[in-house]
């Protein structure tokens, strides 16, 4: 197969997808508490990982170093293979629920004695939204001041469904385009206003949750969203006022809701207990005299619908909402049942059985890993608290996530001497390579090394299109049944004797991978498989922008590889490597934080010019 | 996810610019994420995203076009990073069932998830959406010659995976 072929089969498979949602929509968005099955999306994307992919393969990656595939991205030793050993998926279902999208999930299950857990369900929605719900907390909308309602905006860019039922809407003056009121909520229980404004877009407006939901349906609802103000940010609105709390926003129609249902005693009907990304006023609607509670810690509102049935919602975290519906046969028994509804770690990797699946489902809520150890998931909350504090810059949200499964053996060396200054990086393979494999890898230059009395070592050179692009390595099959890569990255060049020699005076290590017994090399770190990648975007206010990456592994380093010249500075109080990208005219720092934790700063072309400034002056450990 | 942060200081933009913007690059956002991560439904989500980051800086931006490139490429990027076990996971629970793609696509979008992201970025983009290498380069943060380093290697690999 040629390079042309291989092209026109991946022109003609993203087309396929481009056009194709492999998961069946549901068509109609409707509240959380439909269970839908929905179709796996069936793409069988790797089932190579079981392995397919040969160690050989692998060592295209991780021997020579080259390691690395370019700034910051780290391929020490990116396997595929191990996700694979080990793992066996117990629960087959004959139909999955669509989880693309979902990363951690959170979770909760109802501790009584007499609650019995039942199967676990998965709602997914088209996520063809176009716009973003909004929710504001409102309290005093209508004629009782002490009333609390939920506000939900929908901004759309699209007039379908205009105009509204005329059975059900009035038409009314607005201060700018067209407006429709139905303040009879007959049916849904909420105020509704459809504003087609001036600029385009339409704004569907919901009000739910009053006391009383007739009251504050007329024109004191209408005159109270004509005043809002369209924020600078095309979705996001000003906060209407004192009387009103943002509570989040999200694309308008609901993502991923997963429940479980339980039977509590003898009712016939029970609760239904589990997580939504929807917004607030998704899981609220419908129902009425909502009050604030708590929910295992987190705050909550409760409200009720006609049929008595009561619905809890709490806010979990930035994307997810715990939801909790009670049958109005247990209306005696609320107040123990949100009680009882307890966290718990779960792992949304795992096959998750659902509704049509035979599979019993035994307890799909403590995953092994989570009796055994931390899961995958489980992310470092101790890490330094560097931040640029500037008025030139605003910083933006900190965010925490698992670090990307990847596999990662290896060392790093901070080098010095007369005629070497950088960092050495080893990465190491559990399988024996040759020539022939380097070869496959695109090392164009592969000589063996002379003097090596155990196993076989070449310096490999290649890699590139061009000399210019190449990069060079020492790749070294050892007699232990490992292969070492080794790279380099630092001011002075690489391919020099000396750099060769002390890379072949290293021998197996007990407790680390590698001993190099040289005055000229200090261990700077063990590379342990990351768990947790932080990242903080700080804009400049006249322009550009900087990204801080703290990663809990020297995987971090991998970004200087493939630089073409480093430089040592100071940053943070630390000895850090600066590397000026003058293609793109971004600049690079990267250091060894502390504790375990590698930093990488990255200023793109509108801060570059400030980042000696920025670095020296700015940069802070607000931790002390 | 769909974090949204109203940053202090940026510049105000009209209605009708992001709007204006927002229809006219929406289709290609969705298209390239597409290409990331093969999977429409995220796509538009990460697309949606990037779209939103742009909103706030639309009048400073020299390029916003290069800027939506950017965050969509970093975007998913990311989505990949967070969601390669959760996907192998899944693909293995279902590998053999019947799917709505064809076969031929099946297969290479399985040949696809094996590669790195940014050779599965770099490839995809190029072939794909006829990027330039600069523009490759400059949404992956790496010099264009290692861009054709990434695709070179991508189709060496999706050839070895289509073979076999």
């Amino acid at each position: 197969m040629n390079d042309d072929l291989v092209i026109a089969r991946l022109r003609s498979a993203l087309d396929e997808v481009a056009v194709t949602d492999a998961r069946p929509a549901a068509a109609d968005p409707r509240p959380t508490g439909h269970h839908d099955v929905v179709e796996a999306p069936v793409i069988d994307l790797h089932t190579a990982a079981t392995g397919r992919r040969s160690a050989r393969a692998w060592l295209g990656v991780a021997a020579a170093t080259a390691v690395l595939v370019g700034a910051g991205g780290w391929a020490l030793t990116q396997r595929s293979a191990p996700a694979a050993t080990g793992e066996s998926t117990t629960v087959v279902p004959t139909t999955m629920p669509s989880v693309t999208g979902v990363a951690t999930l959170p979770w909760f299950e109802l501790r009584l004695p007499d609650a019995v857990p039942g199967e676990v369900s998965e709602t997914s929605t088209d996520p063809e939204a176009n716009g973003f719900t909004q929710s504001w907390l409102v309290r005093g909308l209508g004629d009782d001041a002490s009333s609390l309602g939920v506000l939900s905006i929908d901004v759309r860019y699209d007039a379908g469904g205009l105009p509204p039922d005329p059975a059900a809407y009035t038409e009314l003056p607005a201060p700018q385009g067209t407006a429709w009121l139905n303040d009879d909520p007959t049916g849904t229980g909420s105020p509704a206003l459809v504003w087609r404004r001036d600029d385009g877009t339409v704004w569907w407006v919901e009000q739910v949750g009053l006391l009383d939901p007739a009251e504050g349906g007329g024109p004191a609802f209408a005159d109270y969203v004509f005043a809002i103000e369209r924020g600078t940010f095309n979705d996001l609105l000003n906060n209407p006022d004192e009387q009103s709390e943002w509570i989040g926003a999200a694309p308008a129609n609901e993502r991923v809701s997963r429940n479980q249902d339980y039977t509590v005693g003898d009712a016939a009907a029970g609760v239904v207990l589990g997580v939504t990304s929807t917004q607030l006023l998704r899981a609220l609607e419908g129902t009425t005299g909502i009050t604030e509670i708590s929910v295992a810690g987190n705050r909550a509102w409760k409200g009720t619908r006609p049929n008595g049935e009561v619905t809890v919602v709490w806010l979990v975290d930035s994307e997810w909402r715990g939801l909790l519906r009670i049958s109005s046969l247990l209306a005696d028994r609320v107040d123990e049942i949100v009680a009882a509804v307890t966290p718990v770690a779960a792992n949304v990797g795992e096959p998750a059985p659902v509704r049509t699946t035979v599979v019993p489902v035994t307890d799909p809520l403590t995953p092994p890993e989570s009796t055994t150890g931390p899961t995958e998931n489980s992310v470092r909350t101790d890490f330094p608290d560097l931040s640029i504090v500037s008025a030139r810059i605003a910083p933006g949200p900190i965010e925490v996530a698992p670090a990307p499964p990847v596999d990662a053996l290896g060392q790093v060396w901070r080098v010095q001497s007369d005629r070497l200054d950088g960092l050495l990086l080893v990465g190491v393979d559990d399988a024996v390579t040759d020539e022939e494999d380097l070869a496959e890898q695109g090392w164009r230059t592969i000589t063996a090394l002379e003097g090596v009395t155990e196993g076989t070592a070449w310096l490999a050179v290649g890699r590139g299109d061009d000399p210019a692009s190449d990069q060079t390595a020492i790749v070294w099959a050892r007699p232990e049944g490992v292969t070492w890569g080794f790279g380099w990255a630092g001011p002075s060049d690489s391919s020099t004797d000396e750099w060769i020699d002390l890379v072949l005076s290293a021998t197996p290590g007990s407790g680390v991978p590698v001993v190099i017994a040289d005055e000229r090399a200090t261990v700077l770190s063990v590379v342990a498989p990351p768990t947790t990648i932080v990242s903080r975007t700080f804009t400049g206010v006249d322009g550009g922008s900087a990204v801080l990456t703290l990663t809990d592994s020297a995987t971090q380093l991998s970004g200087l590889i493939l630089a073409e010249s480093v430089t040592e500075i100071e940053v943070d109080g630390r000895t850090g490597w600066r590397v000026d990208d003058t293609s793109l005219g971004w600049v690079r720092v990267y250091w060894d934080a502390g504790d375990g934790w590698f930093a990488e700063l990255t200023f793109d072309q509108g801060l570059a010019e400030l980042a000696d400034e920025l670095i020296t002056t700015n940069l802070v450990r607000l931790d002390g | 996810m769909h974090r949204i942060t109203l940053m202090p200081g940026a510049v105000t933009v009209t209605p009708t610019d992001f709007d204006t913007f927002y229809r006219a690059n929406r289709d290609a956002a969705v298209r390239w994420a597409v290409a990331l991560v093969g999977d429409r439904a995220v796509a538009e989500e990460l697309a949606h995203d990037a779209l939103a980051a742009v909103g706030p800086r639309l009048a400073e931006l020299d390029n916003p076009v290069g800027y939506l490139r950017r965050s969509v490429v970093n975007r998913g990027t990311s989505w990949l990073r967070s969601h390669a076990r959760e996907q192998r996971r899944i693909h293995r629970a279902t590998a053999g069932q019947p799917t709505t793609y064809s076969a031929e696509t099946h297969e290479m979008l399985s040949a696809l998830a094996s590669l790195p992201h940014k050779q599965r970025a770099a490839v995809a983009l190029r072939y794909w959406d006829d990027w330039t290498d600069e523009q490759i380069a400059e949404a992956l943060g790496c010099a264009p010659a290692s861009v054709r380093v990434l695709v070179h290697r991508a189709l060496a690999t999706l050839k070895k995976e289509i073979s076999r």
